[in-house]
């Protein structure tokens, strides 16, 4: 006879039909979880290239220039407003460079590569690098700079275009929770018809009924989307220790960092806000309609 | 003005033909009718206008003073609590103890729980169902649950209470004290509308009586 029976008034619990609700729950809360963690991958994928991109440059300079000409590029770099420093790459980086496509036997110097300048900016977008082209052309004709857009740009976009879609993922992943609530909902209040018209003749408001559904849908929500998340976050940590021990500079890093963590634990508590606003809102539409 | 006034009052289900016709109907304070009528006649759907489950077809019902016909539909929780019913089937929840079910007015009104639990008690030993309390409709008598269901609807201290055949499923003896009971509503203040097809209430309890025919509602010479 305790009072807090009033938790079920309304014999939710005992519907065969919901026992599938956390199972749903609980599935789009693991892929909400990883669609998540590829956003946000990306996202810092996408500001580190944008970083590096514009602190950071390279100048060739072609190997049939003559001698003295990497001195002369070099020092009117370094003469330029806005270059920090500007140094040729070692003989030892460019083969560490070219190691992993021509192996260890062949000889540098045998082969017409250009020379590397290594340029440093003391702000991203410090210089304009279409008039430095031109400057670096009248030193020394055939330099070339390269700030990494012609390759970047390309790898932005796409990445944007992923986050894009993995916010569409999302997107689709809600509605499909909040049909799901909503067919539970309407499930219930057919079934507990009697009920509720006996809570109503007693006086009971419509948002006493709701309650109920509120909680109960708060319950599923939870019981699904926690187990979900913590089946998201042991697969994600797996991946993040596994992607640890790869040796892939141009790849993004996969960790998630402490944001990321604490949304993926955040969300089994926003499918439970999302399920009792859904079924509220579904109760009290659907218990307008009566006289 | 009397407690519940209906005026030419109609009423059809969906595309049906009409079950109540040209229904007029004055309920004073404080006044005690018995309504009786055979089977079909639409002493049930009478009924349901009264405890404000659903809406005439035409014509006008005030209660409390509310044009309900029109009141908004928020506006109806707070008049139902203001309305007892005792119903022939019992409506009781088969999920809920006797005590829940009897406590359902108060907490729906946000009744203390103290409260609810003196009242409830105290309401549960006089209908005889003390020993009951933890017990769950579907392991009750139809005696037993009749009581429930007349504590559910007293147990709130109803403006009016409505009874539909409430003492069929009764004993004799439980069925006088539960008629005792009414008249002592009653004398309290509490209006009394109780649809029944025993005649002999009427006429051991001398109150006034309505008669439904065919959905026509006159008043017992």
């Amino acid at each position: 006879m305790a009072l807090w029976l009033r938790n079920r008034d309304v014999p939710l619990a005992s519907d065969s039909s919901t026992r599938f609700v956390p199972w749903i729950i609980g599935t789009m809360v693991f892929l909400s979880a990883l669609v998540l963690a590829v956003a946000l991958v990306l996202e810092s994928a996408i500001d580190r290239w944008q970083l590096a991109h514009s602190v950071q440059l390279t100048v060739e300079v072609p190997p049939s220039a003559g001698d003295g000409a990497i001195e002369r590029v070099v020092e009117r770099l370094r003469a330029l407003p806005g270059v920090t420093d500007a140094a040729p790459v070692g003989d030892q980086r460019i083969a560490e460079l070219l190691q992993p496509w021509i192996g260890d036997d062949v000889e540098l110097s045998s082969l017409p590569l250009p020379t590397l300048i290594d340029v440093r900016l003391a702000t991203p977008g410090a210089l304009d690098i279409a008039a430095m082209q031109g400057m670096l052309e009248e030193v020394q004709p055939g330099v070339r700079v390269d700030d990494g857009r012609r390759w970047l740009e390309p790898v932005r976009a796409t990445a944007s275009a992923l986050q894009v879609v993995s916010g569409l993922v999302l997107v689709l992943i809600v509605a499909a929770s909040i049909v799901t609530v909503i067919f539970m909902t309407r499930t219930g209040l057919a079934v507990h018809r009697d009920t509720i018209g006996v809570l109503h003749q007693v006086g009971a408001r419509d948002s006493f009924v709701a309650a109920q559904f509120q909680r109960h849908a708060f319950r599923l929500a939870l019981w699904g989307g926690v187990p979900g998340a913590l089946l998201a976050a042991l697969c994600l940590f797996v991946i993040e220790r596994l992607a640890g021990g790869l040796d892939a500079p141009l790849l993004p890093e996969l960790a998630l960092g402490s944001g990321g963590w604490i949304a993926i634990a955040v969300l089994p508590l926003i499918a439970a806000v999302i399920s009792v606003v859904t079924a509220r809102l579904t109760v009290l539409a659907t218990l307008a309609a009566l006289p | 003005m009397g407690l519940v006034r209906f005026e030419n009052v109609g009423l059809r289900y969906g595309s049906g033909p009409e079950v109540l016709h040209d229904i007029d109907l004055v309920l004073d304070p404080g006044s005690y009718h018995f309504l009786l009528g055979p089977s079909g006649a639409g002493k049930s759907s009478l009924l349901s206008l009264l405890y404000l489950a659903r809406k005439p077809t035409r014509g006008m019902i005030s209660m409390f003073e509310r044009d309900v016909t029109r009141a908004p539909r928020e506006s109806l929780p707070e008049l139902r609590r203001r309305i007892g019913v005792v119903f022939q089937d019992y409506h009781l929840l088969d999920h809920l103890t006797a005590f829940d079910n009897v406590a359902l007015p108060l907490r729906v009104a946000g009744v203390g729980a103290q409260r609810i639990r003196n009242d409830v008690m105290e309401l549960l030993h006089w209908v005889g169902l003390g020993d009951k309390i933890d017990v769950e409709p579907p392991y009750m008598s139809g005696g037993e649950k009749q009581r429930v269901a007349v504590a559910r609807a007293v147990i709130g201290q109803p403006d009016l209470l409505l009874a539909d055949e409430p003492t069929g499923n009764l004993d004799e003896a439980m069925a006088e004290r539960l008629m005792r009971l009414f008249e002592e509503l009653n004398r309290m203040g509490t209006t009394l509308f109780i649809a029944t097809h025993d005649t002999s209430l009427p006429r051991r309890f001398a109150h006034p009586v309505l008669r439904l025919d065919n959905g026509h509602l006159m008043a017992d010479a």
